[in-house]
């Protein structure tokens, strides 16, 4: 009993102290990235109004849209929703990354397989219900 | 239980209504018919399935959006008759007997609840939810003659007749709980479905629904 109490306890000064670790130990700090304005806003001047794009901002958040244009300070981008908005100023300062969004389907075949999902789900239901009913 | 639903859904109110944006959200409300299959939990003290299960619900709903993620519902709804085949021992004369009757039961009900719905403006939006459910209940028990055989005159008799109780009916109001979500097909119509739980003395009802409706 004894021997495992002092087991645990070597155990647990030596994964706290910092002796079982290799070499000189570095404070690390968590460096917030660097973006060049002028190098984005150069890029972002280059991409052509009406691209589909994914901007992703230096807080993290990101959203689809399209570009309309661009101005010294901001991008201007209508986001990609159901129903349509203004479009919305982001600032070049707030923008981390924009990347062209190739779209991998056309809108009328993603409102099709909507379509077919929905009717599919409710026929599925309806024969489970029919099932329930007849048994 | 019931009360504290109905605090937490004024309170989601009030607090949507407080913190609602200055443009209003994408939709103000909407309307939706469903079908369902309706399970009423009928405990009786003999058989080993408790539950009612062949019963269709249809119903209608309308929502009010006092954000882009609360929404108010409100839905009324009914199912076809459910009927449950039941069995009670009985001893007559000296002689085990068995009293087998049918409970027919139908449900047509009220639902008020508070809902959250996921993202905005997108063209899948799950959603939570909870509320009050108030039922009006519909029993009827058809209860099968009773026959025994008698030893002496070693024929078989009736010793009960058949007989009905009800219909009878009573409201019910009883807490829910729910998830669904909505998928649209365009931008303002959707298909729906959702389950929804209601609570009385344990789970006292489970209701599935699926349907379509449209926002305004």
């Amino acid at each position: 009993m004894f021997k495992r109490l002092m087991a645990g306890l070597l155990c647990v000064a030596l994964a706290t102290t910092g002796c079982a670790s290799s070499g000189v130990r570095t404070t690390q700090v968590a460096q917030a990235p660097v973006f060049d304005q002028r190098v984005m806003k150069d890029y972002v001047e280059k991409l052509p109004a009406g691209s589909r794009v994914r901007v992703e901002q230096i807080d993290g958040k990101s959203f689809r849209g399209t570009l309309m244009s661009t101005t010294a300070t901001a991008v201007v981008i209508q986001k990609n929703t159901r129903v349509p908005e203004a479009p919305m100023e982001v600032p070049i300062a707030r923008v981390a990354r924009i990347t062209l969004d190739t779209p991998t389907g056309s809108t009328g075949r993603s409102i099709g397989i909507g379509i077919a999902a929905g009717i599919g789900a409710t026929l599925g239901f309806l024969a489970i219900l029919a099932a329930a009913i007849s048994d | 239980m019931l009360s504290a639903v109905c605090a937490v859904w004024l309170a989601g109110s009030a607090v949507a209504a407080a913190q609602e944006a200055p443009s209003g959200p994408i939709s103000r409300s909407d309307v939706q018919f469903v079908i369902g299959w309706q399970n009423l939990h009928k405990p009786a003290s003999n058989n080993s399935d408790d539950w009612v299960n062949a019963i269709l619900f249809g119903g209608l709903g309308a929502g009010w959006y006092w954000t882009d993620h609360l929404k108010t519902q409100v839905d009324f709804g009914g199912g076809t008759s459910g009927h449950q085949y039941r069995y009670e021992p009985r001893f007559a004369n000296g002689t085990d007997l068995t009293q087998f009757s049918r409970l027919e039961v139908r449900e047509t009900s009220l639902a008020i609840g508070q809902q959250y719905q996921f993202f905005r403006n997108q063209w899948f939006h799950p959603n939570v939810g909870g509320g009050v459910e108030i039922a009006r209940e519909t029993t009827t028990e058809a209860y099968d003659p009773v026959f025994g055989f008698d030893p002496v005159t070693r024929t078989s008799r009736q010793i009960a007749p058949a007989r009905v109780e009800g219909p009878e009916h009573r409201f019910i109001a009883r807490p829910f709980v729910q998830t669904g979500f909505k998928g649209y097909l365009t931008q303002r119509a959707f298909f729906t479905t959702d389950m929804r739980l209601m609570v009385r003395h344990g789970i006292d009802e489970v209701l599935f629904r699926a349907g379509f409706g449209i926002d305004f």
